[in-house]
């Protein structure tokens, strides 16, 4: 039996949103917002460095103390609310009041971005906006100790915003080459994290069409885990649907759609002019449907009339929940030095699906104390009960697509572990070609 | 000419080429190739026999090459088999010594092996190879020879090769079509490593990987004897056939973009870069990235040495390969190849040599004549032990025989 797909009506009002730009990582992609027409009025920069602010012009600009002094403290004794003076918090809250939404963007690696960030998460989650933060952490070459406060700070912003969405800088690796300058790879994250905040920023203010709003797939994101990960792509012309899914998968986050069949949750958001037709939106998630099998999958599809003939993919995915893995009295152990803990932020971040990895070779088990032990047997059980609410079993859809296996098409398939060897491996493995 | 009774023909009938090499055993048991004939394959898919009239046509052109070259009449062959459908393991023998005073003797040591090979295996199946690898004595681990041993029980390792005899027997049948006949058959992988391994390697633990044009076999030689087998249906034509797919070009073409611009690795210089590929038919020229093409290239291959790597993994043998990984076949020309079996294994990998056989330097110096060179050195080696052929009922009576009659 066919459902009515849910068509509500348009929004009567745009909701009030805020983007505040923290430290020198957030202030980079707040620039280049404002380079993309993103209006000065809901742009915010956090600084300690008048210089740096008096680079940006239309945006709010708002001054810390200095935090030079704070690098030589152990992360986990950095208190955001130090770092904040009571001026700032004010002005912060003033900016803020009334948003429904405010987009928090912060690098985590350093004492600005890692320390205050929380601090003004908090402020507008208790004025009532939803606050959704983008957390940029450090590349894995600037050392432990920037890893460790990345760590700790992006703990604390955790707790504080209501969605965290993470990027990686290691990332970007992957859109530049051998002879990019620093600048360049610098200017390459923040495009490709401009993209991820305009994105949210036009979701967020679309009148939507099919399905469900942006805020609503964020919320359902939060059943699996306070931090995701998203993938933005977008597209004009005839062969738009095939060449922003492309594209999507082409992004650094996405690998390939290789993280998709993994992910717990897949939101999917399609955005599009008003000439967004309701078989590119089946087409669309045609690709993630056959995708995410196993993962629930929730989408919406809007139109803006500012994209005109383009179409816009956002897909938020949680790969790995750490609800509860860290509980707060424990925060202080997870970001000590030394401690393989402190890595855990960048961790959960990395792939977790996909490539097989080589076990060559299995180490024992470590020796732990017999506390420790039940500490862990007891997370373990935890762990492993299934979680309430998730389907056990999900009706799929075939394929629509067949492939063609070219010259084996008439032969004996070679099936390995169930998988068609057979088929092209850049296929099976979601290797794009674009 | 030559005696014929001294003269040994490997068969290779491979998914791309069909490769006859003739060897000569000399007065003092050393061998000597003195031939090699090769046709295109066009009978075979993934390693077997798809069309025998083809297939019988191209070995015709093989043995012809290979007869006129080395002078000699070709009347019977080594026939190198494979595909999908072999499958080794290994498997345990265990005998009582029930003589007085508990002496192991030659009798106890065919009976042993005797146990060993008898193997439960699905009616269709045919043993190919049981290869005896180590005795136990009363549980003592590694005896080589237990002949006059004291012992109250003796067993033995073997590795089984077997496959489906419907399946080994097109082969056969094509080749006997030719009024040739197959003095043995033998696992194309272990030919391939009898001709690149020496001795050493074999002791110290060396794994060889034969890329071929259907099918990609894999040997490891450890302690001085066969650890483990395998075969995997994929091979250079998968390669071909993700290219065509991909690059949207015929198969043809993207054997020969293979050939010429491929690569196991991506090579980052090339990003960006595109080559033009001209239409004879006269249309559009057509662009190919040259990214794309070393991406397809480089995710096959890399999931054919996981895949390897996975099995060794799982069957405990990863951790025997000191001398490391030799490559064979078509395939071990793939430019870098080397270097990502070493990234993927873990080992250090090369190109495999067949230095420990004189004659042909044409033949001796390719990878992918490994196999045919292997199968005259496994045909040498039968030859020895069995003394000078003297007539043919003689040769009929080998182990082959016995799957023609089942």
């Amino acid at each position: 039996m066919n459902q009515e797909p849910t068509i509500a009506p348009p929004t009567k009002a745009s909701p009030n949103v805020r983007i505040i730009g923290i430290g020198s990582a957030g202030i980079g992609v707040l620039a280049q917002l404002a380079q993309d027409g993103i209006p000065g009025d809901a742009l915010i920069a956090v600084h300690s460095n008048t210089g740096v602010l008096s680079g940006l012009a239309g945006v709010e600009k708002i001054e810390v103390p200095n935090q030079a002094g704070s690098w030589s403290k152990p992360a986990s004794e950095i208190r955001s609310d130090e770092l904040l003076s009571k001026e700032a918090l004010t002005r912060i809250r003033a900016l803020c009041s009334g948003a429904n939404f405010v987009i928090v963007i912060a690098g985590m690696g350093g004492v600005l971005g890692g320390g205050i960030s929380a601090s003004v998460a908090s402020v507008a989650h208790d004025l009532g906006a939803f606050v959704l933060a983008f957390a940029i952490l450090p590349f894995d070459c600037e050392g432990s100790r920037r890893i460790e406060m990345a760590a700790a700070g992006f703990n604390r912003l955790k707790n504080a915003a209501d969605l965290l969405l993470c990027y990686p800088n290691q990332k970007t690796l992957s859109l530049i080459d051998e002879k990019a300058s620093l600048a360049d790879t610098f200017n390459a994250a923040n495009r490709l994290l401009a993209s991820g905040v305009r994105a949210t920023w036009r979701a967020i203010s679309s009148d939507i069409a099919i399905g469900h709003r942006f805020s609503e797939l964020c919320q359902f994101m939060l059943r699996d885990s306070k931090e995701c990960c998203f993938a933005v792509a977008e597209s004009a012309g005839t062969n738009r649907v095939p060449e922003v899914v492309d594209r999507l998968f082409a992004h650094p986050l996405a690998e390939g759609a290789s993280v998709l069949p993994a992910a717990r949750s897949v939101g999917v958001y399609i955005l599009g002019g008003p000439s967004l037709g309701m078989a590119e939106v089946n087409r669309t998630m045609e690709q993630f449907q056959a995708r995410c099998e196993t993962s629930s999958l929730l989408m919406g599809a809007a139109n803006n009339s500012d994209l005109g003939e383009s179409l816009l993919l956002a897909v938020l995915f949680s790969t790995e929940s750490v609800e509860g893995s860290i509980s707060s009295d424990e925060e202080a152990n997870a970001s000590a030095p030394g401690s393989d803990r402190g890595n855990l932020g960048i961790q959960l971040l990395e792939n977790t699906s996909g490539e097989k990895r080589n076990s060559r070779f299995l180490p024992p088990p470590p020796s732990l104390p017999p506390e420790k032990m039940r500490q862990l047997l007891k997370e373990q059980s935890r762990t492993a009960r299934p979680k309430k609410g998730q389907p056990r079993f999900r009706q799929t859809q075939l394929p629509l697509e067949i492939l063609s296996k070219g010259r084996f098409d008439k032969s004996e398939p070679t099936i390995h572990k169930g998988e068609d060897l057979d088929v092209p491996t850049y296929i099976r493995r979601g290797v794009s070609l674009n | 000419m030559f005696d014929p009774s001294s003269i040994i023909v490997g068969l290779e009938i491979g998914t791309s080429k069909v490769c006859a090499v003739v060897g000569e055993l000399n007065a003092e048991g050393a061998l000597n190739i003195v031939g090699l004939g090769q046709a295109r394959s066009r009978g075979v898919r993934k390693g077997e026999i798809a069309d025998v009239t083809a297939a019988e046509e191209d070995v015709r052109h093989a043995i012809v090459e290979a007869e006129q070259m080395a002078d000699v009449e070709i009347r019977s062959v080594y026939l190198a088999v494979t595909g999908g459908h072999l499958r080794g393991f290994n498997n345990r023998g265990v005998h009582p010594v029930v003589s007085a005073d508990r002496e192991i003797s030659e009798e106890d040591v065919k009976d042993v092996i005797k146990n060993a090979k008898t193997i439960n295996l699905p009616a269709q199946n045919h043993v190919i190879h049981a290869i005896r690898q180590h005795f136990f004595v009363d549980g003592q681990d590694g005896i080589t020879n237990p002949v006059g041993m004291l012992g109250a029980r003796v067993e033995v390792d073997v590795h089984v090769v077997h496959g489906n005899l419907n399946r080994l027997q097109n082969a056969i049948r094509t080749v006997k079509g030719l009024q040739l006949e197959v003095d043995d058959i033998v696992f194309s992988g272990l030919a391939a490593s009898l001709a690149l391994l020496s001795n050493e390697e074999k002791e110290l633990g060396s794994l060889v990987i034969d890329i071929g044009g259907g099918t990609t076999e894999y040997v490891v030689c450890a302690n001085g004897i066969i650890k483990h087998t395998g075969v995997l249906a994929v091979g250079g034509d998968h390669v071909s056939n993700d290219l065509a797919y991909g690059l949207k070009v015929s198969l043809s073409r993207a054997e020969q973009l293979k050939i010429e611009h491929g690569s196991a690795l991506f090579d980052e210089s090339l990003k960006g870069q595109t080559i033009t590929l001209s239409n004879e038919l006269g249309l559009q020229p057509k662009q190919v990235n040259l990214e794309h093409l070393q991406r397809i290239m480089s995710v096959r291959l890399e999931e054919i040495f996981q895949l390897i790597g996975q099995d060794l993994e799982q069957a405990g043998v990863l951790d025997y390969l000191r001398a490391g990984v030799f490559l064979a076949g078509g395939g071990a020309r793939i430019p870098k190849i080397a270097t990502l079996a070493e990234q993927v294994l873990g080992v250090s990998a090369g190109i495999g040599k067949t230095n420990s056989i004189s004659g042909l330097r044409s033949a001796l110096d390719q990878p992918e004549f490994a196999t045919a060179i292997g199968l005259v050195k496994f045909g040498s080696f039968h030859q020895r032990k069995k003394g000078p052929r003297s007539s043919l009922a003689e040769g009929l009576r080998s182990t082959l025989g016995q799957i023609f009659k089942r």
